[in-house]
């Protein structure tokens, strides 16, 4: 039986906001084995970063579970929170914004290290950081240079050396390869697949790049709205996407296959307000297939298949 | 390469560089572009490759100081661009030639509503009446898929995806030869990426236009592209038409960047990531300027500026490698 790393249940976080209720995560469910890498994608403004921070605790949920090695995250005091960072760590999109400009690279891959007292003096401290840059593939003669010195895919690795200095289970990786160009990116990725294959790092990936996602998943979640509408193993997913987004926005991806023609399913307008949301399909105004029962409540999340979860009361 | 009437845009051997206190900063170095009617060039490359400077040349845009426009020529549609006085560079811009860029949220004007924005142009290029643009003005938000009503709306009404298509109400108003769309969708979501150049082919086809697409994205080229041109500090290493590009890469930093991008049908097929950074333009290497990441460089590469050569039909690549006979680019394993 696979060991359940992270499990997420009826994860919700509304945001008073001066029209009304923001529902920005609006009750989603799913669970991380550990050592395997959850693909969480969708467009901006679905949720999908505010999941990331929610498992982190960097915001408080409205309400809803989250269990991370069998403790509640929620319900952890001052103390016990210090004590669970050591385990779970995040990965910011921008390098650019992410690291303090008036700290060195030594001092910003330090942080964590004295955070936790993990090295017993200076010298122990170094040879650390010193391993650490190593390890993402930072020459070693940049240990003093500041964040605007680098460019993005170097400063991406501090965030990387950063998140690895406690040796964490668990890193929420949010677009961090978004703001790099692609050689770079495939660098990064590469990188981060290194790590989970010689540490067993659980990854929680976030991502609007499906091609990014569905190599380096081994399951992907397509959210829309603040709600997860279909979930499943990354290569059925590809393969037998269900949901009628899932599969525009699987159309919508530009192939660099000059012989493949596709038929582009194009959507119709654009994400509505996630403020105070109708009781309803909220894919159904752009949606290709929506029919009269799609405005009578929302749909749930239901397995169609084994491992394959969809809502959607027409499919 | 003769100048061919046929050709809406021909550049020759346009180099610019931006002269800095840190140095000078070799940002485009000898680019060639022919650009026949009614066809799309593909403009590819990484961050500082060069390929937004070279746009701003054609419409004589680049910040001057630091920017300096060194050599070459420019003939858009039989005029020679680089010589024109500004009055008359003017009454070119957005007339003759337009450009779309990348953030549709910082190149619309925040206090003046979006139906005046693209009245504007219609009123200096076109001499029409106040009646008359505003008249035009809500006829072309219409054709991007936008009600005439909301004409009399602010830029901050609008979502990404709706202001990127108010700015290309803008670039058509007066019905360009050529328009220059840089990064026109990085800033977009997926979906609204697929209907923005769903609308902008459209478009193209409908006024007969030109089109340059400046993008990082091979997909985006593939998709919307007659024709491609590489781009690797400042200078092409390999042009040709999609096909040949797409199916019979030639130059070692294309296979590169196709070799960064996952495969979505196969999964097994590793990334491999080209090593290393582009040189810095201050200083760029000797000889060919990708040796120090090239897999297949040897000694003449360090030493020799390599041209860009016609292979067969319309396929150039610039390398010193296809003198060796029998040379094939190893491809993805």
């Amino acid at each position: 039986m696979p060991e359940e790393l992270l499990r997420v249940e009826n994860l919700k976080k509304y945001f008073n906001t001066k029209r009304g209720l923001l529902h920005a995560v609006d009750g989603i469910t799913f669970s991380i084995e550990k050592g395997k890498t959850l693909g969480l994608v969708g467009e901006s403004g679905c949720g999908k970063s505010t999941t990331g921070r929610l498992i982190m605790r960097l915001i408080e949920p409205t309400d809803g579970k989250i269990i991370f090695n069998g403790k509640d995250v929620i319900k952890a005091n001052k103390n016990e929170m210090h004590m669970l960072r050591r385990d779970m760590q995040i990965i910011f999109q921008d390098p650019f914004s992410s690291l303090n400009p008036r700290k060195s690279i030594y001092e910003l891959i330090s942080e964590p290290l004295r955070w936790f007292n993990i090295c017993k003096n200076k010298g122990e401290e170094k040879e650390r950081i010193e391993s650490l840059m190593e390890t993402v593939g930072l020459a070693r003669r940049l240990i003093g240079s500041y964040p605007h010195e680098l460019d993005g895919g170097r400063r991406q690795r501090i965030g990387v050396a950063r998140a690895l200095a406690l040796e964490p289970k668990f890193i929420v990786c949010d677009e961090p390869v978004s703001a790099l160009d692609v050689s770079i990116q495939a660098q990064i990725i590469n990188l981060l697949e290194k790590l989970q294959s010689e540490r067993g790092i659980t990854y929680l990936f976030i991502t609007h790049d499906l091609s990014v996602v569905n190599y380096f998943s081994n399951d992907i979640a397509v959210m829309y709205l603040g709600m997860i509408v279909e979930k499943a193993p990354a290569v059925e997913l590809f393969e037998n996407p269900l949901h009628p987004y899932t599969k525009a926005l699987l159309s919508a991806i530009p192939s660099i296959d000059v012989d493949q023609k596709r038929d582009r399913i194009l959507l119709k307008g654009e994400i509505s307000s996630p403020i105070n949301p109708a009781d309803q399909c909220r894919f159904a105004k752009r949606c290709n297939y929506a029919q009269d029962i799609c405005l009578c409540g929302t749909p749930q999340l239901r397995e169609v298949s084994p491992g394959h979860f969809l809502s959607c009361a027409v499919m | 390469m003769d100048i061919n009437k046929d050709n809406v845009l021909s550049i020759k051997d346009l180099v610019v560089h931006y002269e800095t206190l840190e140095g000078v900063v070799h940002a485009v170095n000898g680019i060639d572009i022919n650009l026949g009617r009614k066809k799309t060039l593909g403009l590819v490359g990484e961050t500082g490759a060069g390929k937004t400077t070279t746009a701003l040349s054609i419409l004589r845009l680049v910040p001057d100081p630091p920017g300096v426009i060194k050599n070459g020529s420019i003939i858009l549609d039989g005029k020679d661009i680089l010589s024109m006085s500004e009055s008359k560079m003017r009454s070119i811009r957005g007339r003759e030639v337009s450009m779309i860029f990348q953030d549709p949220m910082t190149s619309l004007n925040p206090v003046i509503t979006v139906g005046e924005q693209i009245a504007e142009v219609l009123r200096l290029h076109e001499g029409v009446s106040n009646s008359e643009a505003a008249k035009r003005a809500e006829e072309m938000l219409e054709m991007v898929g936008i009600q005439g009503e909301r004409a009399c709306e602010y830029p901050h009404q609008f979502s990404g995806g709706m202001k990127q298509r108010v700015v290309i109400a803008i670039a058509l108003a007066c019905n360009p030869k050529l328009l220059i769309a840089d990064e026109p969708t990085t800033a977009l979501d997926v979906t609204i990426q697929a209907q923005v150049l769903e609308l902008m082919k459209e478009l193209k086809n409908k006024f007969d236009m030109s089109m340059i697409m400046i993008t990082h994205d091979l997909g985006i080229v593939a998709e919307t592209c007659d024709e491609v041109s590489v781009i690797y500090a400042g200078r092409i290493v390999e042009h040709g038409s999609i096909r040949e590009v797409f199916k019979n890469t030639m130059h070692p930093y294309t296979e590169g960047l196709f070799n960064s991008l996952p495969v979505i049908n196969n999964k097994q097929a590793k990334l491999k990531p080209i090593p290393g950074l582009m040189p810095d333009p201050i200083e760029l290497p000797l000889g060919c300027s990708f040796w120090p990441r090239c897999p297949y460089a040897f000694e003449r590469c360090r030493q020799e500026q390599p041209v860009l050569r016609s292979f067969d039909g319309t396929h150039s690549t610039a390398c010193h490698a296809y003198d060796i006979s029998d040379f094939k680019l190893k491809g993805r394993c």
